[in-house]
Parts: structure tokens; C-alpha cells; sequence
């Protein structure tokens, strides 16, 4: 029976419309025995067709087609002209051919310049055993020799190929697309096969698993090719026959060649698997001769014990003896070795870390310095990240200060081998924004209507913008056409939904290999030179390789810079903490750090600034770590989605009492309340209630974790309630509880990850309550970061005492810097100076040169200034409407006059020409005040002078406004109206699934938290999600829960400072008006 | 006419909901080379074969 040979899957990117798991069900479906996947210089399908091939029980061959250069005695004789070559399909007989067109399309990558793949001839010589080469479609060298006439190169570059392979491994690929001289180019084939001694092999060259598939695939290529829908290009398929033809329909177009159509199967026969889904590829650590990985992990976690706790108790060796077995069972010691090994080399360097995710459950990583979590004293269970029972490989993930993440990551490469390190790949794939742009541009819609339509769509997959369209009002009322025009458009969306558009980089995603990685797949050069593997996260732990995420974070950045100020300044800091400062062993317990907490006023704090969150520390009562670690836990959409959040609050007031709905819950849930806050607890339940096995309990955690289809969760549901039957629990209570589990499903943080998380959020809110200037200058400096813009950080920081002085030309360091301040001006006695980077288009050479001349003396005006530096002129500019020579000339506009002039006498040899005339400073006015803080805005991202709306304020206070500040002390359930400028309006999910939209307003006093329910948001909505948008005006009613207050939107409007009554002006000394 | 030349199909503008055509080139006894095209019935079905009905049109005429 006929198998298809030459198949494309959506790892040809924007040329490949059917996923492999489609294509194999087709063939299946088809009776076909076997199916190849040959993608464009890719071998990204390997894994997927091994796993789909092996559930539908067929056989996968695997192999990619490349770009091959033409045989160096087959070339024209010109010289010059465009390289010669094309098309050519290989296939791997088994694993060492798979791994040989690993190498090959690696070289084909690697040797060439970017995203221009070329197999060069003598990389084929070299990497050809166990591979079978076909001739390619109509863009391989051979047919198109023929195509054009070409008939003696033809034969000349097909006997080089038989004379390198032998005619058992290079066969003449033939297709009967029902194209223009289809019939021809097939008999000429034949003839040029039956010279040389070679036999021919039927393809159909397919794109699509099924003919429905046809205009996505043309719209792909116009993607692709940046065509328009009604124009021609040559790789726009005429018409619609590059599909998965079943067996039955491949012998009718083959009537003249059954012999073709027999070659697949002889084919199909000889190959054998290629890719071992079973692998396990673990790098070896080098230890020191004369011992074990074994030995050595232990001797290594007994010192890392001694520093951590000092004398080891009975408790801590029992736990490590106990992971430690597990570890060396499952075979995993190298991996421990290897990260401790990573984190020693970031710690010696003087990088901060933190380990985070599942990892923080191990008390052998925390005894290695990989996490910052004592699980023993948590009560946290090891087998929640690791256990006999799952066995699954070891993903240990590492936030580092994100300006050093790639010192970390070349010590890796340097350490292992180039060959056997490499990024993790991410496929980039079609989603609402890029779906609508891409294929908006293919079906030709005038550009600025694709942009203001993509640029209000939510971050929502491709085939959601459909029902966005219907649902969003800032799509309905936005100005944009009625929806039918752009029906085509959501269909060609819909059909794409998901379809990666090109290969990525994994943030940090690192996989070490025991074996060269060109054994496994192909590696590629990604942006900035770095090499990625073709497999993303879920390939690479298939591919039985192991990982590691070393990722940037900075906060980590934010706190080094916060601690070396600190340091830097000892002894002169206005509130000092009761203990000396040592930010890696912080007291974990200090009242202040909680009391601070409970006012919800903890904008910067990791992990605890959201509105949300602000809103649950004013009602929690936080007293200790346990409440923090919950905290990072519950606001999540899981634990929302759940329901959890409020029964959580009360219960954990004592306002109501703690009840389980079964006596099994209570030991699992005691903890929190008996409310589900991590999804270990979730496993736990469905071990404890129902009985699951590993088994099942492993697919449940598989289907929460990622996130997988409603259907499944179903599933699971049903059998939880069958299986709770059995052990006597009763069908509606078990329904309850696995409704609290599905809610839960696929969002909740794992206890370790919130438990990691929560050390971070205590230590910088212990950095935000002692030493607010060096922490918010640190996060400053490390922009753009956290949850708030820099001026929302400004306003903060004002608010709590701190002063934000301006850039300046002469006190301006790199990055953002505390500075003292005369208490009478400011109470903290303390400022943060707006640093030189802060200023838009600074670059690192402006910053340079601004630097080294300072050394040399203090700028005395703008013409020193121009004189001693080499800052472009656009950069002057922007340091002169940012203010940073106010202190040296308070009139912007007079410098900008003068900075042509200034510029002029700076290439006239750098020195002032004494000759020249006096420099006089213009008479002109300066800027408003406005147009001042506007330009700081836009150049600095910070309003430094003072905030746009305390020059509206008289006018907003005879209008009726109250003030961010003001609500504080107004009673729940009173009519207020606030404006500010809007920041970080989101849509969470929720339980009902109806939108409630939640934003905060930032006026100069700080931040007013608002909430839109639905019913509000549909008619208002425009004004909230709109780019750019104005100030906002909220006409609410405020609500009150514990110390927290919001206000409950009513109605919404653009503040327009026309409409607001006009400032009173004052009478004249001289009565005149 | 004397002889096909050629065949192939066309998807033709499927996207202003053309369907797809069949096109024959063809010699004539008086040597002159035509195509012609006749519309082929949209077959929605996921692999189904295009069906044949539709009238004969005069798609290309060569000089």
C-alpha cells in the first residue's frame, strides 16, 4: 500500500497547514502503513510523529527537506550568477540516518547566514550513511533542470547524486499535480531515471493533511511570501492538489508509473525507528577522581547542611538521606551536581539568584544553595517534586539578575561543550494580534484599519477574536467597521489559530545533552547569534534531554542595587532596622515588615503590589510567613476562579469557622483553612478521596499544569466521583470537592513556588519598610519591571517621604541614585536623582562621554557641555527638555536655542572660538509648566517637577473631585467621582465568566483602585482600553473592605480639562481685572 | 481539435468564491493552441475529488 514520502506539517512555517497530528490520522484513516514528515530544514516533527505515528499504529518516517547546493562538477561554468541547487527530500533509514540529517540540516543552518539554510555538497558527502535522498519536488535542481530545458545538467547533477548514494539510496521523485506540463516533466523524468540506472518514487509534495485546507495554506504563503491576496507569486500554488491523497487516489494519477507508487513501499520497509521516545540523554557532572556522582552529591549536601543549619538533627538527616535515595534511584545526581555547580559559579561571581518553582519542595536543593526555601521546617513533601512513583526528569528553574542571566548561561556552554548545550526553542505562534495583522495585510484591508483593530483586541487566541468582536465594547463602539466586513478575515483567523509563524527562543531554557545534540535534532541561529535547538520545553523533555531554566529576573537586579546603596551608605539611613543588614539572613519574623503589609500600601513589594493583592494584604492580617506564602497562592485565577478567596480571608479572621466537606480533607487542607490554595493539595485530594493511583493522580497534575482541553478535566471528574463511590464518599460531595478542583485547574502555583516566592516578597518588603529611597531606586534603575510604570513608583516613593530630583547634567550617575536631601525640604532627609540611562535615546557612548568629562570638572553651561562631549544632538535635546540643565539654566527654550550654536563651535574644533562673538542668552519665555511636565513624561517616563494633575487640582476641587488620598477616610457607599491617569487596566478571569475589569488612577497623592463589572464595562469600555489614553475620569460609589477602599465604577469618561470650571483669577493689587 | 496539449486545474480566486476550473490546452486542425476551461463543482468535502459538470468556456487563445 502506498505511504506518502514528502509531507509538510506546520513545522514549515507559513508553508505547512495541517498539524502531524492531523496528517497521521489522515493517512491512518487512509490505510497508509507509514507516514514521512520532511520539513523546510527542520526536524522540529520528530517527536510528534513518533508519538502520534505510534498511537495510530503506523509507521513514522522522519526526515526534512533542505536547500542542497548543486554537485561542484554539475555547476554552470559561470562563474558568477546566483548559487545553483534546490530541493532535496531526505529520509532517515534509522536512527543513525535520523541522526545524520540532524547534522546536516544543522550545517545547512549554521554554515549560512541566517534563516538562509544551504546544504553545501560536501556536508552531504560527509553525513550521508543510513540517509535516502529523493529529487525533490518541482523546486529541486533536477525537475527544474528539466522544467527548463536543461536536460544535459539534468543527467549531470543526478549522476553525481547516484555516484555518491548508489542507486539504492537516491531515487528520481516524481509528483502528478495536475499542473502545467505535469505530463511532460513525468515522462522526462522517467527517461532520465531509466539512463542512469535509477528508479523513480511517487510524492505528492504535500502541504495540507485534506483539501479544506487549501486557502489557509495559500493565505500562509501570501503571509509568507508578504504577498497580497490578488497577486501572483511563483510559490502560490495554482490550484488545491498538494493534499494527503489517500492510496487510491495516488494509483489513479499514477496509472502510467505503477512502478512509482511500489518504490514507497520498498522504501517504507527498509526504514526503521529512528527517534527513541524512551531516551534518557542526563550530561555527566565531573567529579573528582576516585569518587561517585553519587558520593560526591552527598559529600556536597552535608556541607551545604552544616552552613544552613548549622548541627544537623535527626529530623533534617532522616530528610536528606531520604532524597538522596530517591535521587540516586532514579539516577539523577549529575543534574543536582550540575545546577549546584551553576549556583556556586553565580554566587562566586556575586550574582544574585533565587530558585523558584518545585524545586523549593527539596531539602537537598536548599542544602545546595539552589533555592532559598527551608522544606523541612514547611513541611514540604519531596515528592512533590520528585517521586519513584512518576519518575518524570528533574526542571530545576533559577531567577538570576537579569543583567548577568548570560554570563550564567556561557558558563554552561563553556563548561559542557558547545555541541552539547543549546537554547531551548519556542514556537512562536499565531495568536488574536498577529493573526489579524499578518493575514489582515495578505487579504489586503488598508494598513492603519488593521492596526486599530489589532491594537484593541486583548491578548485572546486567533480563533476568539470572532466572539471578541461581538463581546468587547472597545471594539463595537471603538470606530471600527461593522463585523461583517472583516468576516473573511476572522475565518482565515480561526483556521491559522495556533499555527506557529516561526521558531523563537526560549527565555533562559537551556538543555544540556550526554551526547552531541546533532545526535537528538538540528540546531539553528536564533536572534543575537544564539544557537537554539529545534525543540521547544515539551519536545526536549520528550526527547529524554534535560533542562534548565536560567532566567532573568529583575527583581534580583532591583535588590543588588537596593543592597550595594545600602551597603555603600551605612549608617546614614533615616529608619534604620532593630538588626544589622544582611539581606540573605533577614529575620523573617519583624513586626514592622507585617504591619507594613497590612496597610496594603505595598506598591514595589515582589509579588504583592497588584491591585488584588493590595487589596487582600489590607484584609488579611498578615502576621507570618505562612500568610505571605498564601498570599502569592490566592491570587491567582485558580483560587478565583474557584471561589476560594473570600471563604480564605474569613477563615483565616476567624470570622467563620474552618469546615471540611469530608474528614479526609482536613489533614491536606488544615494548613489553609480548608480552603485549596496549591495544586499539591489538589493531587493530595484525589489521592485521599478517591483513591487514585500515581497513575492517575500524574495525569490530573499533567492536565492542571498544562493547561489541557475541558474535556479531559471532565473526564477525570467523572472518574473521581466513580472512584470516590467505591471508598463510600457520596456523589454530591464528591462532585463539590472535584468542582473546587476544577476550578483550580491548570492556575495554581505549587506550594513550593508560592513558598520561594514569598521569601523574595518578604525581603523586599523589608528592603520598602527600612530603606524605601535604595529600594526604589533600585527598581528604577531596573525598568521596565514589576507591575507599575516609573512614575507610579515616583509618586509612591513621594508619598512615602522620598524625593525625586531631577536629572541633572552634573549629578546624574549611570543609573538612578540616592541622594541626601535637607530634611526641611524633604522629611526622609533622602532623594532619588533621575539617572542619565532614564533619558530617551541615551546611549551607552553619550553616557560615556558624559562620564569621563565630568571626571575632569563639573559642566559650568550647555556650550561646556557640547565642548567636552560627543552626545548626539537629539540625545542634548532630550536632556534639556528633561530638565537636566535646569540647575546650571532654567530656561529650556533660551538652551534650545542656543544648542545649534553651541553644537557649531564643537566642530569648529572643540574649543569655544574666543574670536567669535558673545553668547547671549535669547530672550525668550520658557516653556509652561505644562508643556514642561509633558516633556518629561515622554523623554523621562517620569513627571519630575510635579504631577499633571496637581496643576489641574484647584479646577478638579471646585468641580467636585475628591483626591486618591481623600478616599482613604470617606464612608462605604458614598458617590464620589476621582480622575487620574489610567494604569494597568486588566481582565482577569472569573468564576461566572463575566468581565470585571480592574484599574487603578494615579493622581499626585497616589493610586485610586477602581472596579468595572460587566454591565458598566460594556458601555464604558472604550475608554478604558484605547492607545494612547487620556486621563480618566470614574464616577463610583466607594467600597470598603477591611483597610482597603475602592471605588465600584459607575460610569466612566476622557477627562478633558475644557470641562472643567475655570481657575478663579486673583484680583489685581491695582483693582484692574 | 486535434490534440490536448496540456491539463491541469486551477484553484482559481477562491477567496471572491471562484471555484476551481479544469483547463485543457489544445491544438486545432487549423494549428492554432487554446485553452479552455470549464468550472469544476466546489467539493467541500475534506479530500473529496473535484467533480467535472459546468459549460465549456474560452479561457486563453495564443497568437
Amino acid at each position: 500500500m502506498f505511504s506518502h514520502l514528502h509531507v509538510h506539517s506546520q513545522f514549515s512555517f507559513l508553508d505547512g497547514a495541517s498539524r502531524v497530528e492531523d496528517l497521521v490520522l489522515k493517512a491512518a484513516t487512509d490505510g497508509s502503513p507509514a507516514l514521512a514528515v520532511t520539513d523546510h530544514d527542520n526536524v522540529s516533527s520528530a517527536i510528534p510523529l513518533a508519538k502520534a505515528a505510534r498511537a495510530a499504529g503506523i509507521k513514522p518516517i522522519h526526515g526534512a527537506e533542505v536547500w542542497a547546493a548543486s554537485p561542484p562538477e554539475a555547476r554552470p561554468t559561470r562563474a558568477d550568477g546566483p548559487p545553483t541547487g534546490g530541493h532535496l527530500t531526505l529520509l532517515a533509514l534509522n536512527a543513525h540516518g535520523y541522526a545524520n540529517i540532524c547534522r546536516l540540516v544543522s550545517r545547512a543552518h549554521l554554515e549560512n547566514e541566517r534563516l538562509k539554510p544551504r546544504l553545501a555538497w560536501d556536508a552531504l558527502a560527509a553525513h550521508n550513511e543510513d540517509v535516502i535522498a529523493l529529487s525533490g519536488c518541482r523546486r529541486g535542481e533536477i525537475p527544474s533542470l528539466v522544467l527548463s530545458g536543461e536536460y544535459d545538467r539534468a543527467m549531470a547533477v543526478a549522476r553525481r547524486y547516484r555516484d555518491l548514494l548508489g542507486p539504492d539510496r537516491f531515487f528520481i521523485e516524481v509528483q502528478n499535480e495536475l499542473l502545467p506540463g505535469t505530463t511532460a516533466v513525468l515522462h522526462d523524468l522517467k527517461e532520465l531515471a531509466d539512463r542512469l540506472g535509477l528508479r523513480l518514487v511517487a510524492t505528492n509534495d504535500v502541504h495540507y493533511a485534506t483539501k479544506d485546507r487549501f486557502p489557509a495554506h495559500d493565505l500562509l504563503t501570501c503571509v509568507r511570501t508578504l504577498t497580497k491576496i490578488n497577486d501572483v507569486h511563483p510559490e502560490r500554488r495554482l490550484n488545491a492538489e498538494n493534499h494527503l491523497k489517500a492510496p487510491a487516489e495516488m494509483a489513479a494519477l499514477f496509472t502510467d508509473f505503477p512502478e512509482a507508487l511500489r518504490a514507497t513501499e520498498e522504501i517504507v520497509e527498509r526504514c526503521r525507528p529512528a527517534v527513541d521516545l524512551d531516551a534518557a540523554l542526563f550530561p555527566r557532572y565531573a567529579v573528582p577522581e576516585g569518587t561517585t556522582a553519587a558520593a560526591f552529591l552527598r559529600q556536597v549536601v552535608d556541607q551545604g547542611a552544616r552552613w544552613r543549619y548549622g548541627a544537623i538533627t535527626p529530623a533534617v538527616r532522616q530528610r536528606l538521606e531520604h532524597e538522596l535515595d530517591i535521587i540516586t534511584r532514579l539516577g539523577y545526581e549529575d543534574y543536582f551536581l550540575l545546577v549546584w555547580d551553576v549556583a556556586r559559579y553565580a554566587r562566586k561571581e556575586h550574582i544574585r539568584f533565587a530558585g523558584r518553582g518545585s524545586a523549593a519542595d527539596s531539602a537537598v536543593a536548599y542544602c545546595l544553595g539552589i533555592t532559598d526555601v527551608d522544606s523541612v521546617r514547611r513541611g514540604l513533601l519531596f515528592e512533590r517534586f520528585m517521586s519513584l512513583e512518576r519518575a518524570e526528569k528533574p526542571d530545576i528553574d533559577i531567577d538570576f539578575d537579569s543583567r548577568y542571566r548570560d554570563r550564567v548561561t556561557k558558563y554552561v556552554y563553556d563548561r559542557y561543550g558547545a555541541d552539547r548545550v543549546a537554547a531551548v526553542a519556542t514556537f512562536n505562534t499565531f495568536q488574536g494580534r498577529s493573526a489579524i495583522r499578518d493575514l489582515g495585510k495578505a487579504m489586503d484591508f488598508p494598513p492603519e484599519e488593521i492596526d486599530r483593530l489589532a491594537k484593541r483586541l486583548p491578548w485572546i487566541g486567533a480563533d476568539e477574536v470572532e466572539q471578541a468582536f461581538e463581546g468587547l465594547p472597545e471594539l463595537r463602539q471603538g470606530g471600527l467597521l461593522p463585523a461583517r466586513r472583516y468576516q473573511r478575515l476572522f475565518e482565515a483567523a480561526k483556521a491559522v489559530a495556533g499555527f506557529p509563524r516561526h521558531l523563537g527562543t526560549h527565555l533562559g531554557g537551556l538543555v544540556i545533552s550526554a551526547r552531541p545534540l546533532t545526535e537528538v535534532t538540528a540546531l539553528q541561529e536564533a536572534a543575537k547569534g544564539i544557537v537554539v535547538c529545534q525543540l521547544d520545553k515539551d519536545l526536549a523533555e520528550d526527547a529524554g534531554l534535560v533542562k534548565l531554566d536560567l532566567l532573568g529576573l529583575r527583581t534580583m537586579g532591583a535588590v543588588e542595587e537596593a543592597v550595594r546603596s545600602i551597603k555603600g551608605s551605612e549608617g546614614r539611613h533615616p529608619a534604620p532596622p532593630p538588626v544589622p543588614f544582611d539581606y540573605d539572613r533577614l529575620p523573617l519574623n519583624d513586626p514592622e515588615v507585617y504591619r507594613l503589609l497590612r496597610t496594603g500600601k505595598t506598591v514595589g513589594v515582589f509579588q504583592l503590589e497588584s491591585p488584588a493583592q493590595r487589596a487582600l494584604q489590607a484584609r488579611l492580617g498578615a502576621d507570618s510567613m505562612e500568610d505571605i506564602v498564601a498570599s502569592v497562592a490566592i491570587i491567582r485565577p485558580g483560587p478565583i476562579k474557584g471561589n476560594m478567596v473570600e471563604p480564605f480571608i474569613d477563615r483565616r479572621r476567624g470570622r467563620e469557622p474552618v469546615t471540611y466537606l469530608h474528614p479526609k480533607l482536613k489533614p491536606i487542607l488544615e494548613k489553609t483553612y480548608g480552603v485549596v490554595l496549591f495544586q499539591e493539595q489538589v493531587i493530595e485530594i484525589a489521592t485521599a478521596v478517591a483513591g487514585f493511583t500515581p497513575g492517575e493522580a500524574d495525569r490530573l497534575r499533567r492536565v492542571m499544569s498544562h493547561a489541557r482541553s475541558r474535556q479531559e478535566m471532565q473526564e477525570i471528574g467523572r472518574l473521581f466521583v466513580e472512584k470516590a463511590a467505591t471508598k463510600g464518599v457520596e456523589a454530591q460531595v464528591a462532585e463539590t470537592v472535584f468542582g473546587y478542583m476544577a476550578g483550580y485547574a491548570s492556575y495554581g502555583f505549587c506550594e513550593a513556588h508560592a513558598a520561594a516566592f514569598a521569601s523574595t516578597a518578604y525581603k523586599t518588603a523589608y528592603l520598602l519598610r527600612y530603606y524605601p529611597a535604595p529600594f526604589f531606586a533600585g527598581i528604577l534603575s531596573l525598568q521596565p519591571m514589576g507591575y507599575y510604570p516609573p512614575n507610579t513608583i515616583c509618586v509612591e516613593a513621594r508619598r512615602r517621604g522620598v524625593a525625586i530630583l531631577p536629572p541633572d547634567v552634573n549629578q546624574s550617575q549611570e543609573e538612578f541614585a540616592v541622594e541626601e536631601v535637607a530634611v526641611e525640604e524633604v522629611a526622609s532627609g533622602q532623594g532619588i536623582r533621575v539617572s542619565l540611562k532614564a533619558v530617551k535615546g541615551m546611549s551607552r557612548e553619550g553616557l560615556d562621554s558624559i562620564l569621563e568629562a565630568r571626571a575632569a570638572g563639573a559642566f559650568t553651561d550647555l556650550f561646556d557641555f557640547c565642548a567636552r562631549t560627543t552626545v548626539d544632538r537629539d540625545i542634548i535635546e532630550n536632556l534639556i527638555k528633561g530638565g537636566a540643565f535646569d540647575a546650571l539654566e532654567p530656561n529650556r527654550r533660551a538652551l534650545l536655542w542656543l544648542l545649534d550654536d553651541a553644537l557649531a563651535r564643537r566642530t569648529e574644533g572643540g574649543l569655544l572660538k574666543m574670536a567669535g562673538p558673545a553668547v547671549h542668552r535669547p530672550d525668550v519665555d520658557d516653556f509652561t509648566e505644562f508643556e514642561k511636565i509633558a516633556f518629561e513624561h515622554d523623554i523621562l517616563g517620569i513627571q519630575v517637577r510635579r504631577h499633571y494633575l496637581s496643576l489641574l487640582r484647584e479646577r478638579l476641587k471646585a468641580a467636585g473631585f475628591v483626591t486618591s488620598r481623600s478616599l482613604a477616610t470617606m464612608a462605604r457607599g458614598r458617590r464620589v467621582k476621582v480622575a487620574g491617569l489610567l494604569v494597568r487596566p486588566h481582565r482577569p478571569p472569573t468564576k461566572s465568566g463575566r468581565t470585571v475589569v480592574f484599574l487603578s488612577l494615579e493622581d499626585e497623592f497616589g493610586l485610586a483602585d477602581v472596579t468595572v463589572f460587566e454591565s458598566v464595562y460594556q458601555k464604558y469600555g472604550q475608554y478604558i482600553f484605547c492607545d494612547p489614553c487620556p486621563p480618566l475620569i470614574v464616577w463610583g460609589k466607594v467600597e470598603r473592605r477591611g483597610k482597603g477602599v475602592s471605588v465600584t465604577a459607575e460610569r466612566l469618561a476622557h477627562l478633558d480639562p475644557k470641562d472643567l470650571p475655570r481657575r478663579r483669577q486673583r484680583p489685581s493689587p491695582t483693582g484692574a481685572s | 481539435m486535434k490534440e490536448v496539449l496540456d491539463h491541469w486545474l486551477e484553484a482559481g480566486e477562491w477567496w471572491d468564491g471562484d471555484g476551481p476550473r479544469e483547463v485543457f490546452r489544445v491544438v486545432t486542425g487549423g494549428g492554432g493552441i487554446f485553452e479552455l476551461s470549464r468550472e469544476v463543482e466546489k467539493d467541500h468535502s475534506p479530500g473529496g475529488q473535484a467533480k467535472a459538470p459546468g459549460e465549456w468556456r474560452l479561457y486563453k487563445v495564443y497568437d
